[in-house]
């Protein structure tokens, strides 16, 4: 430790070992004062006077009034146009579109497919056959086919019993009474023809 | 005694410093003598603060730009400059500051770290012609460099311009126990950096 610290005591160390241009001292004093000079003449601008005293209570009265402002904006006219909206919304909300029309909406469309359907149905019904259309048929050997002639003929070979058995009690009634005829007179084949 | 060279008052005379810096701030205070304040203030303070900046910017060029600056800022505080402490040592801290930032500059222009300026100014001093030291000089300025940048100004305050622990203090704003510690770091790595080298 003692070696060691006999090194830093060696005169020889220190000495400067750093050298300086010559005269730099000299010239350095012109030199700073020069640039001193220039660098205080740089500012070409003036101030008014007590600028910076009065600046900082300025600025801190604007600081002040900035600080109590809203930093947000809105839309202009947002408030006008917001209460309209509002005043829409409520009324929609007060009076609630009616039910009643697509309800009926619902039914007609209903309706009309039902009329459809039926009319479809009574259009596409087979027609009844006329007596006509079923005589001209010569091969037919159903009842429906005898003719007039065809019974009152074979109404001679029936008993009379066997005629109003055929015939109910009603029919002959309303046949009667719709025809008025009179109660004596002989049963027809013309009369028995129109009851079939 | 304190000689000035091109002083305005020719002083050559046996001024302390506390008087000359009365002086300066009495010119000062007088519009019409300020110029010759600051050829007074030049001329006693910029070879101290020159070496003391010197010492730890390494480079002339950059001393020489960290003293005019250390004058311009002196300048421009100096009719603020409060009186509890000595003109020497608010100059002093001024001037350690403007070497500090040249180096903090010299680390960006460079692109290089803060601790990394240490190296490169190390390796500048072989091909420096303003260095006139010796192979055991060099080392021992490579040893300096080498150290944090607290106990680098403390040692130089102290090794080469022998300014007391106080006045170190009064200028470091720090204790004179946290400095003598410091400077007893500082000694130890250099002499273990030097000792390392010559074997």
């Amino acid at each position: 430790m003692k070696n060691e610290k006999n090194i830093l005591d060696y005169p020889h160390l220190k000495e400067n070992p750093f050298k300086v241009p010559e005269n730099y001292f000299d010239t350095n004093s012109l030199k700073i004062i020069t640039k001193i000079h220039s660098t205080s003449s740089k500012n070409f601008y003036d101030v008014p006077d007590d600028y910076f005293e009065t600046n900082a209570l300025k600025l801190k009265e604007k600081l002040l009034s900035a600080s109590s402002k809203n930093a947000f904006t809105y839309p202009e006219g947002y408030f006008e146009n917001t209460e309209k909206k509002l005043f829409k919304e409520i009324q929609s909300l007060a009076h609630p579109k009616s039910r009643i029309i697509p309800l009926i909406r619902t039914t007609g469309i209903a309706a009309s497919l039902a009329l459809f359907i039926l009319t479809t149905y009574v259009v596409l019904q087979p027609k009844p056959i006329s007596h006509s259309e079923i005589t001209k048929n010569k091969d037919c050997h159903t009842l429906a086919c005898l003719t007039k002639k065809d019974i009152s003929k074979d109404l001679e070979y029936l008993d009379e019993p066997d005629i109003e058995e055929a015939l109910s009690e009603k029919d002959i009634e309303k046949l009667f009474n719709s025809k008025n005829y009179p109660s004596s007179s002989p049963i027809n084949s013309n009369t028995v023809n129109e009851t079939f | 005694m304190l000689c000035i060279a091109n002083s305005p008052f020719f002083l050559c005379t046996s001024m302390t410093t506390t008087e000359i810096d009365k002086k300066i701030l009495e010119l000062i205070s007088n519009p019409d003598q300020q110029n010759q304040a600051l050829k007074l203030l030049i001329d006693t303070y910029q070879k101290r603060l020159y070496w003391q900046i010197r010492r730890i910017v390494i480079n002339h060029d950059d001393a020489d730009d960290a003293l005019q600056n250390t004058f311009i800022k002196a300048w421009q505080g100096l009719k603020n400059f409060n009186q509890n402490s000595s003109l020497f040592t608010w100059l002093y801290r001024i001037a350690t500051n403007e070497a500090l930032q040249i180096l903090r500059k010299k680390a960006q222009e460079k692109n290089i770290s803060y601790d990394d300026v240490a190296v490169y100014l190390s390796n500048s001093l072989v091909s420096d012609p303003y260095f006139k030291g010796d192979e055991i000089q060099r080392k021992l300025q490579q040893a300096i460099l080498r150290l944090p940048e607290k106990q680098r100004i403390v040692f130089n305050m102290r090794y080469y311009d022998e300014l007391s622990y106080e006045e170190i203090a009064e200028i470091l704003n720090t204790s004179v126990g946290a400095l003598k510690a410091s400077y007893h770091h500082a000694v130890s790595k250099i002499e273990e950096y030097l000792l390392n080298q010559s074997e």
